[in-house]
């Protein structure tokens, strides 16, 4: 059975002006022990997937609909309080921006501390302490900065004590929403390299949300592309990095930097869609270099292409 | 811990200048605007010169204005305000020492009553905002602020002492409560002696002065908290802890923990306002206050003791912005000192 | 031609706040501020009783009457109308916050510009005693302005002026300093126009909304602090009229269980200040303005 199984989410956000469907019939599967890389333009709503899966979709946001099942259990039906003692304890989170991560006024080793206090690890705050400063070993930082506040901290320091705070209870999931964005090419380097040890070591399962495919490509097994709140193909790494079955992933893969991360090669021109009143037919089609009269008319389904989804009419064409 | 006993000694160092303007301020206001201020005490009745003349004396008025400056203010640093010009032989700092014990309970005590009230308003409104109890808090937060002291003070007076019989009108102790003096703050002195019935005695009389005074001035407050609270929930690391797993009580006591640093620093700004609204609250109150001393001798002119109760102020705004600094420098970590 | 599209601008910057984001606010302030004013300019048609008329037979006069169909707010001991003497109190209080507010924008802005536009030692100087005012208690300082020239209208305007110079002076001084780096300015300087022309003719302009939003500011707070005043009889003797000393002489019948004769005028106080202020508060939230208050 999957660690992971996401069928037809749909996630909305109430407006004044109308629900903006951020993601919009999801469907989505990990194994245990894979390494997924989501990846997608920023409104492409990869980071409104994580959240969902944590339940902590902001209001005026809400899960509208579909099931998200992790480990044989629906999280979508679980009560609140049920949901606080899977998050941080079985599913682990790492966000985007780690100088705004962290609690500014509070120790690092506090912060950390909290989740074994909550989850009933530790038993006093002097136990917390310890096994505080045990996770930020684990994460490459020295144990006596649990004493240390967020702003005596590099970017990169925030990030591995953010990745202590997450992995500290061993989860068997951990989400990492676009961790290295903020920081400088080297030290994304290291923090990658830091996530993948600890996914070996813990036995993990990883889902790596990003803009960048070439990340994505770098040590995932699978790699998701989404696009206006859908999924438009899914399939093992190699397969999508060599043959992309969708134009907008073919675009994603030209318009990434090159080997020696400078250049831009190609981008994909337009804009995405207004997510309140997304196009008929495809999505991609107004943006689509290959969009045929009948992408226009009819929304192309997921279908099974081999070992992998694709959603796009000219793909099936070519099969 | 030594970068910090720098930090507080440098802020020290920097009130002196606000109450040397100040004092210089009320000097000129008091001592050199009035022209001969005997004369206006004595009022239009006929007296001899030799006998105004005696009086300046008396009253070391008779000296250049700039010996009187340099004069008082030397006396002033010694404890020495000077004699009263209505009641012959009175110091006036005997006066005051009695008063100003009456003036921080009650400022300590509304201060706290605003803050407390400010913090539960503020919060309701940033937990719900864009409800109609937040529209409510935020009205609440503009009319607090607009209400006259001596009005909302006669309104609870009415209520609470004329028809409810629950709380004295004014005062601070009754008759028949006897009470060991310490250091005059009565709620205090009663606690330290163990003396429960002047406690509760004490606290009765507290309450509605200091509800009074706490309510006028919550309502900005309750805007700050409103604000920076509904900032700090919406930041990442509200996310961060969200996604931990912790309580919603938990994350909001964090969040607060954040949105209250600025609400520090606006304490120093309040401390005026704070001093103000005491001033009326003492003399709806009758509470035998700095606030309600000057309002007896303004209507006697005694210009020593007006000036005496002023510069006391002057000093008690240093003071408290300098405490305002100190804590700010203990709860923010990020102040580097 | 060019008269008339000034003339429109003019009138579209006053319907302004009425209009766009916080004009419930300013609309309500301003309807219940104009309410006073009407009623202090039309004081002796609206007052159905001089400020000091026994209005009610002298039996009754020893004693404060409750409200009644001829006295919609009752009376006061010796037989005064306290709705009257609520109509011809608002002309002490306008008058002292109107006087006040135009006394200490004449000295507080061109000190202000001045400071801010030069800087310097002048500039250091002013900026340390002003903030040292504006860090004392207002009503304190009032008070002992107040109790020194003696008590009348005039004289409470002088002694709040004292009080709101600094409120105007850091505005402005703030904002000037501010545009003074801004492109034109340093153009107007670099042409060789006059600091006077470059003062009066590029900066003012600027700082005029603001000082708009700060005199909304003040004049809430200038009401109380007149009202303060009266209540400590520094503007004007009985039996003359003022909101804040009828409050203070009234505050004896209480005990008696008599309220009408304090509520009303600390009502009167109270809805005059909430209008300001709601007019302020309307207009910071149209023009996005945010104020340390």
């Amino acid at each position: 059975m999957a660690l992971l199984e996401i069928r037809d989410l749909r996630v909305y956000y109430y407006t004044l002006l109308g629900a903006v469907r951020a993601v919009d019939g999801v469907s989505l599967e990990v194994e245990r022990g894979e390494w997924v890389g989501v990846v997608g333009e920023s409104g492409s709503g990869k980071s409104t997937l994580a959240l969902a899966i944590m339940r902590l979709v902001p209001p005026p946001g809400r899960i509208a609909g579909g099931s998200i099942v992790f480990d044989g259990v629906d999280l979508t039906r679980l009560s609140e309080g049920e949901m606080r003692r899977i998050r941080g304890r079985r599913i682990g989170m790492v966000f985007q921006d780690p100088m705004a991560s962290l609690d500014p006024v509070r120790r690092i080793g506090d912060q950390i501390g909290d989740v074994f206090l909550e989850h009933g690890v530790a038993s006093s705050r002097e136990e917390a302490r310890r096994l505080a400063g045990e996770a930020l070993e684990m994460a490459g930082l020295p144990r006596d900065w649990v004493d240390r506040y967020p702003h005596q901290l590099s970017g990169g320091q925030r990030q591995r004590a953010l990745i202590a705070g997450a992995v500290a209870l061993k989860p068997e999931l951990l989400i990492a929403d676009e961790p290295t964005t903020a920081l400088d090419v080297i030290v994304q380097a290291k923090i990658m390299d830091l996530i993948e040890e600890l996914k070996r070591e813990l036995g993990m399962t990883v889902i790596l949300i990003t803009h960048d495919i070439s990340l994505a490509a770098e040590r995932s097994t699978r790699i998701a592309v989404m696009y206006a709140g859908k999924l438009v193909e899914y399939g093992p790494v190699d397969a999508v990095v060599e043959d992309p079955l969708h134009p907008y992933t073919r675009g994603l893969l030209e318009s990434a930097p090159d080997l020696w991360g400078e250049k831009r090669l190609k981008g994909i021109p337009g804009y995405p869609p207004d997510l309140r009143r997304p196009p008929r037919g495809c999505r991609f089609h107004p943006r689509c270099p290959v969009a045929m009269e009948k992408c226009r008319e009819e929304e192309p389904p997921l279908v099974r292409v081999g070992d992998r989804l694709v959603a796009c009419h000219r793909a099936l064409m070519r099969r | 811990m030594a970068g910090l006993a720098r930090y507080i000694a440098i802020r020290a160092l920097l009130i002196i200048p606000t109450i040397l303007i100040l004092y210089t301020v009320v000097f000129i206001i008091l001592r050199v605007i009035p022209g001969n201020p005997v004369e206006a005490v004595l009022g239009t009745h006929y007296v001899p010169p030799e006998v105004i003349k005696e009086e300046m004396h008396r009253l070391g008025l008779d000296k250049p204005l700039y010996v009187q400056y340099f004069d008082y203010l030397w006396r002033v640093l010694h404890g020495d305000f000077g004699e009263s010009m209505v009641v012959r032989g009175r110091p006036i700092a005997a006066d005051l020492k009695y008063r100003i014990p009456a003036t921080i309970e009650l400022i300590t005590a509304g201060f706290l009553v605003s803050v407390l009230l400010g913090i539960g308003t503020g919060t309701l409104a940033a937990v719900k905002r864009g409800s109609r109890l937040d529209y409510a808090m935020r009205i609440y937060g503009i009319a607090t602020y607009t209400l006259f002291i001596p009005w909302v003070g006669t309104l609870l007076i009415l209520l609470f002492s004329v028809h409810l019989h629950w709380l004295p009108a004014g005062g601070r102790l009754s008759a028949s409560v006897s009470l060991h003096r310490i250091t005059g703050i009565y709620t205090l002195d009663a606690l330290i002696t163990g003396n429960w019935a002047a406690f509760a005695d004490a606290l009765k009389h507290l309450v509605l002065p200091a509800f009074t005074l706490g309510l006028v001035l919550s309502g900005p407050y309750t805007r700050l908290v409103r604000t920076n609270l509904s900032d700090v929930l919406q930041s990442d690391f509200i996310r961060m802890y969200r996604s931990r797993g912790l309580p919603e009580g938990k994350v909001l006591r964090y969040a607060l923990r954040n949105a209250l640093i600025p609400v520090v620093t606006y304490m120093g700004l309040q401390i005026a306002i704070l001093m103000g609204g005491a001033v009326l609250t003492e003399t709806t109150f009758s509470w035998p206050g700095l606030g309600s001393y000057l309002y007896q001798r303004i209507s006697m002119r005694d210009y020593m003791a007006i000036q005496g109760t002023i510069v006391v102020f002057a000093f008690i705004v240093g003071i408290v912005s300098l405490l305002v600094d100190i804590t700010y420098a203990l709860i923010d970590p990020r102040i580097r000192y | 031609m060019a008269g008339e599209s000034r003339r429109a601008r003019i009138l579209a910057g006053l319907a302004a706040p009425f209009r766009g984001p916080g004009r419930g606010l300013f609309t309500a302030g301003f309807i219940i501020v104009m309410v006073f004013v009407v009623m202090a300019i039309f004081a002796p048609w609206i007052a159905p009783y001089g400020p000091t008329e026994r209005s009610v037979p002298l039996k009754l006069a020893a004693e404060p009457q409750p409200p009644s169909w001829g006295h919609p707010m009752g009376t006061f001991q010796l037989g005064y109308d306290v709705f009257s003497r609520i109509v011809w109190g608002s002309r002490v209080v306008l008058y002292v916050v109107a006087l006040s507010a135009i006394l200490s924008m004449i000295i507080g802005v061109p000190l202000g510009l001045v400071s801010g536009y030069y800087g310097g030692a002048l500039d250091r100087a002013l900026s340390m005693v002003m903030d040292s005012i504006y860090a004392f208690p207002g009503i304190v300082l009032a008070i002992a302005v107040a109790s020194v020239l003696g008590p009348s209208p005039s004289n409470a305007a002088i002694s709040l002026s004292v009080v709101y110079v600094p409120t105007f002076y850091r505005m402005v001084r703030g904002q000037t300093l501010e545009i003074r780096e801004s492109l034109y300015v340093e153009a107007a300087r670099a042409l060789g126009f006059p600091d006077r022309v470059t003062l009066l003719g590029h900066i003012l302009p600027n700082v005029a909304p603001t000082t708009l939003v700060v005199f909304g500011l003040a004049a809430t707070d200038a009401i109380l602090t007149e009202a303060g005043l009266a209540f400590f009889g520094l503007t004007v003797s009985y039996p003359q009229p003022d909101w804040g000393l009828d409050l203070r002489m009234a505050m004896k019948d209480i005990l008696n269980g008599v309220w009408w004769t304090t509520f009303f005028p600390g009502l009167a106080i109270t809805l005059l200040a909430l209008g300001f202020a709601l007019m302020g508060e309307g207009f910071s939230e149209r023009y996005a303005i945010r104020t340390e208050r």
